[in-house]
C-alpha cells in the first residue's frame, strides 16, 4: 500500500464509511417435508438478520457479540455476499454487495476476505500450506507461479510463520492450532483486502494461544491498515480487542456502542447477562444468582414483543408476555411443587397448544374455579414475577380459563446515553440521559 | 503424610475419608513412535462432595486421565499405578467388576451430550434402561419417581419426562446427561468439559448445577476444563497438569492467588478476561509426550528457568501455604548442585514451535 493516498482516505473516512449496512435482512425460508411442499404448505421463516443497520470506518475494529443462533455469523457471511441479503442494502464505498450478481461479488472478495471459526475444517488437507495460501493468488488471476510464491512467502512472514522454508511444504495435519490458524490468515491477507471478517478466530483455540493469535491480528491491522469486523461470543476478548461492539440477539442488534461505553455502563439487560456470565479466574467473586433463565429461543418462532423477554432478569409488564410463557411458568412451578405435580396436571390437561404464540391463552380441563386457584397459587408463590403485571384479564370459557396479554411491539433500536438500546426500559430521551 | 491429611480437612467440606485416592497413577499409548506417556505419575485425593479442576493446556493428558480413571481408555492403552476408591484398587478389578462399578458409583459426563443420548428413546427410557441395568428390581414407578427427583434437582421440569432427546435445547441435554450420571448416585463423578459445547449463559447455568452438586449430592467431581475461570467459580481444590504431570495442586484461593508454579501463573496471565488489560502468553507449545524434555518438562518455555531445571526431575514437596507442587523454584534448596540457581541460557522459541 503507498503511503500518499492513505492520508487522502483518512480524510475522507470522517464522512465516508468503509462499509454501510442499512436494514439488513436476511431470511431462510423453512423447506419442510415433501407433502408440505406439494402442498404448498407454509414451514415459516427464519430471520437469520432482521433489520440490521451498521457502519465501518476505515481501520476500526467493530465487534459481533451473542449466543449462537443470535444471526452473527450470518450478518459475516453477508458481509462477503456468501449468503444474499433478503432485505436492505450492503454498501462497500459506493458499491451495494446486495445488488451484485456472483461474478461481480468475487471481484468484492478481492477487498472483503473472512477468517473463519475451525481452522481444522478451514484448510484443504490435501493441499500444501504454499498451495492453500497461493490458492487465493490463482483464482484472483495470477497465473505465474513465481509471482504466486513471492506473494505466498511474503504473506507467511507477515504472519510469522518463519523460516518460511519450513512451513511451504507442510500439510495442516503436520501443524499445530496456532499455526493453522496463521496460516488461515496468510491466506486472508494475501489479496491485500481492506476489511477482514473474522468469525470467532480464536474461540477453538487454546487459552495460551489466544493471545498469540489477537496479537497477530493487532499487528496485522497496525502494519497493512486493516478494518476488521470481530464475531464472537466471548465479550472478554471484544472488551479487549473492539473499537466499537454490537450485541445481537435473534437476528437483531439490542444495544450498540463504543466498547468503553457498553462495558461501563451495560444498559440492556441481555449485555448485563453475558457480561456476569463470564467466568472471571478470580476466586472470591462467585456465579450471580440471578442468570437468565432458559436459552436462545427457536428463530423460527421467536417470543412475541422483545425476543429476549422471556430470559430477561429486569422483565416488565410491556414486554410483550404471550402463551408460552405461561407453560414456561407451569413447568417451572411442578419443579418446585413436586407433591401437587399429579393432582394439578390432571387440572390443567395437555399444555402443547400454548406453544402456538398467541397474547391469549387458554388453559385448563377440571373447571375454571380450580384452574384459578392454581393460577393464584402460583402468583401467591412468586408476585414479584413479571408476567402477572402483563396479564390484562383471566376469563372463565368452558372448564378452563381464558389468559389475555397485554400486546406488545418488539422495541426498536433508541438513543440512551452514548449507545443505542432496543428495551423498553430505555424509551427515547432527548438528551443523552439514559441511564 | 499428615501434613497432607490436615491440608485436605481444613478445605474439603466434609472432612473425612478420601473417596478416590489416586496414587502415581500412569497411562500410555502405543504408537509406532514409541510409547506416549499421557498421564506420567499422577497423585490425587478426592474427599466426599468435593470438586477438583483439572486445568491444562490441550495435549497434557486431561481427559486421558479421566478416562483413564473410569476404565474407558482405547484399545492400545495401558494404565499402571493404585487408585484406590473406598479401599478398594480400581485398576485391579477384573472387566465384570469394574463395569459393575461404573454408573453405580463411578459416573462419567462428557462434552457433547447429543451424541451420547439416543435419538429414538424416549428421556425415560434412558432413565429406564440405566437404572434396570444396576437395581434390575425396581418397577417402573420407582424408576419414575427416582428419575423425577433427579431432573427437578437438575431443572428439567416433569412435563418433559417422556419427550425425546431431539425435543430438548443444548444445555437441557447436558442436563440430562448429568441426571442420568446422578441418578444412581455415584460416589464419584468425571466431568470432561462439560460445558465447552454451550453458550456463555448456559455454560454459567451448568456451572451453577455443578456448584450446587456439592449441596444435594455428596458427589465428588473431578471437573476437567481449560477454562481457569470455571474452576475459579465451581472448584474447591485445583490441580494443574502440563505434559502428564500434576505440577502444582492445592485449593483454589491459594494456587490463584499465590500459584508457586510458573506455568499455573504463566497459564493465569494469559487468560482473557473482563479485567484484561495487555495480551500475554506462554511462548513454544506443551511438549511431545514420546520424547519429553529432561529434568523439568516445562523448562524450555519457562521464563524462571534455572540450570537445574533442565537437568533434574523437580521434586515433588509441599506447597507453602498447602497443597503440593514440583518446581526448583519452590525446593528443597539443600538438593540443587552448586551453580544451580543461576539463571538457564535457552535459545529463543520461535512461531515454528509454538502451539
Amino acid at each position: 500500500m503507498p503511503t500518499k493516498p492513505e492520508t487522502v482516505t483518512e480524510t475522507a473516512t470522517e464522512s465516508l464509511p468503509l462499509v454501510a449496512v442499512r436494514d439488513l435482512s436476511v431470511h431462510f425460508e423453512l423447506r419442510g417435508g415433501t407433502l408440505a411442499r406439494l402442498f404448498g404448505r407454509d414451514m415459516g421463516t427464519i430471520k437469520a438478520v432482521d433489520g440490521v443497520s451498521l457502519e465501518l470506518k476505515s481501520g476500526e475494529v467493530v465487534g459481533i457479540v451473542g449466543e449462537s443462533g443470535s444471526g452473527k455469523s450470518t450478518l459475516g457471511r453477508a458481509l462477503l455476499g456468501l449468503v444474499p441479503a433478503t432485505a436492505g442494502s450492503i454498501r462497500l464505498r459506493d458499491q451495494n454487495l446486495a445488488e451484485m450478481s456472483g461474478r461481480q461479488l468475487r471481484q468484492i472478495r478481492r477487498v472483503v476476505q473472512m477468517v473463519f471459526q475451525d481452522p481444522n475444517a478451514a484448510l484443504n488437507p490435501s493441499m500444501t500450506v504454499e498451495e492453500a495460501v497461493g490458492d487465493a493468488l490463482r483464482v484472483h488471476g495470477m497465473k505465474s507461479a513465481s509471482q504466486r510464491r513471492a506473494g505466498v512467502i511474503a504473506a507467511l512472514e507477515r504472519v510469522g510463520l518463519s523460516p518460511v522454508e519450513l512451513f511451504l511444504t507442510k500439510y495442516p495435519r503436520d501443524l499445530s492450532g496456532g499455526q493453522k490458524q496463521r496460516v488461515v490468515m496468510a491466506r486472508a491477507i494475501v489479496l491485500n483486502p481492506t476489511l477482514l471478517v473474522a468469525d470467532e478466530p480464536v474461540s477453538m483455540l487454546d487459552m495460551s494461544v489466544r493471545a498469540k493469535i489477537l496479537q497477530l491480528m493487532l499487528d496485522l491491522k497496525h502494519d497493512l491498515g486493516l478494518t476488521y469486523v470481530y464475531i464472537t461470543h466471548d465479550l472478554a476478548t471484544a472488551k479487549y480487542f473492539c473499537d466499537r461492539v454490537a450485541i445481537m440477539y435473534l437476528g437483531r442488534v439490542v444495544e450498540i456502542g463504543p466498547t468503553e461505553e457498553i462495558f461501563a455502563h451495560p444498559r440492556h439487560p441481555y449485555t448485563k447477562a453475558l457480561m456476569a456470565a463470564i467466568p472471571e479466574p478470580d476466586p472470591d467473586r462467585t456465579v450471580p444468582r440471578d442468570l437468565p433463565r432458559g436459552e436462545i429461543p427457536d428463530a423460527a418462532a421467536p417470543p412475541l414483543g422483545c425476543a429476549f423477554h422471556p430470559r430477561c432478569p429486569e422483565a416488565v409488564s410491556g414486554c410483550g408476555w404471550e402463551s408460552r410463557d405461561l407453560r414456561t411458568l407451569l413447568e417451572e412451578h411442578w419443579l418446585r411443587a413436586d407433591a401437587a405435580y399429579d393432582e394439578e396436571r390432571k387440572v390443567i390437561g395437555d399444555l402443547d397448544h400454548l406453544d402456538t404464540p398467541s397474547t391469549t391463552a387458554s388453559l385448563g380441563v377440571g373447571g375454571s374455579a380450580e384452574v384459578r386457584a392454581i393460577l393464584d397459587g402460583m402468583k401467591r408463590e412468586d408476585p414479584h414475577e413479571p408476567l402477572w403485571s402483563g396479564v390484562q384479564s383471566v376469563d372463565d370459557s368452558g372448564s378452563g380459563v381464558t389468559v389475555s396479554f397485554e400486546p406488545a411491539p418488539s422495541p426498536a433500536l433508541r438513543r440512551a446515553g452514548g449507545v443505542q438500546v432496543a428495551c423498553v426500559l430505555y424509551p427515547e430521551s432527548p438528551e443523552g440521559s439514559g441511564d | 503424610m499428615a501434613m497432607d491429611l490436615s491440608d485436605t480437612a481444613a478445605t474439603a467440606p466434609p472432612a473425612g475419608e478420601p473417596v478416590i485416592s489416586a496414587r502415581d497413577v500412569r497411562v500410555w499409548y502405543g504408537t509406532t513412535r514409541g510409547a506416549i506417556r499421557a498421564v506420567d505419575g499422577v497423585s490425587f485425593d478426592l474427599a466426599p462432595g468435593e470438586t477438583l479442576g483439572l486445568v491444562g493446556e490441550s495435549g497434557c493428558g486431561k481427559s486421558t486421565l479421566g478416562r483413564g480413571l473410569m476404565g474407558l481408555l482405547p484399545d492400545g492403552a495401558k494404565r499402571d499405578g493404585e487408585v484406590l476408591f473406598r479401599g478398594r484398587d480400581i485398576f485391579s478389578l477384573s472387566r465384570k467388576a469394574s463395569y459393575q462399578l461404573r454408573g453405580q458409583e463411578l459416573g462419567m459426563i462428557f462434552q457433547e451430550p447429543l451424541t451420547r443420548l439416543n435419538p429414538l428413546m424416549r428421556i425415560s427410557q434412558h432413565f429406564e434402561e440405566t437404572i434396570k441395568q444396576h437395581e434390575p428390581d425396581l418397577s417402573k414407578d420407582e424408576i419414575r419417581d427416582r428419575a423425577l427427583e433427579v431432573l427437578r434437582l437438575i431443572g428439567i421440569p416433569p412435563t418433559r419426562y417422556r419427550s425425546y432427546p431431539h425435543e430438548f435445547s443444548g444445555g437441557m441435554r447436558q442436563r440430562l446427561m448429568i441426571a442420568l450420571a446422578l441418578v444412581l448416585r455415584p460416589a464419584f463423578v468425571v466431568a470432561d468439559e462439560p460445558t465447552t459445547a454451550l453458550d456463555v449463559l448456559v455454560e454459567a447455568q451448568i456451572v451453577q448445577i455443578l456448584n450446587d452438586l456439592r449441596r444435594n449430592f455428596q458427589t465428588a467431581l473431578l471437573l476437567i476444563t481449560h477454562n481457569v475461570g470455571i474452576v475459579a467459580e465451581a472448584c474447591d481444590r485445583v490441580a494443574v497438569m502440563y505434559a502428564g504431570r500434576i505440577v502444582e495442586q492445592g485449593t483454589v484461593g491459594e494456587v490463584f492467588k499465590n500459584p508457586q508454579h510458573p506455568y499455573t501463573r504463566e497459564l493465569l496471565r494469559s487468560t482473557i478476561s473482563l479485567s484484561t488489560t495487555g495480551l500475554n502468553f506462554i511462548p513454544g507449545a506443551p511438549p511431545d509426550l514420546v520424547d519429553p524434555p529432561d529434568g523439568c518438562r516445562f523448562h524450555p518455555r519457562c521464563p524462571d528457568a534455572m540450570n537445574v531445571c533442565a537437568g533434574h526431575n523437580p521434586v515433588n514437596i509441599e506447597r507453602p501455604g498447602g497443597g503440593r507442587v514440583e518446581c526448583w523454584l519452590v525446593g528443597p534448596d539443600d538438593q540443587i548442585p552448586d551453580g544451580g540457581k543461576q539463571p538457564l541460557t535457552q535459545q529463543e522459541l520461535t512461531v515454528a514451535d509454538e502451539a
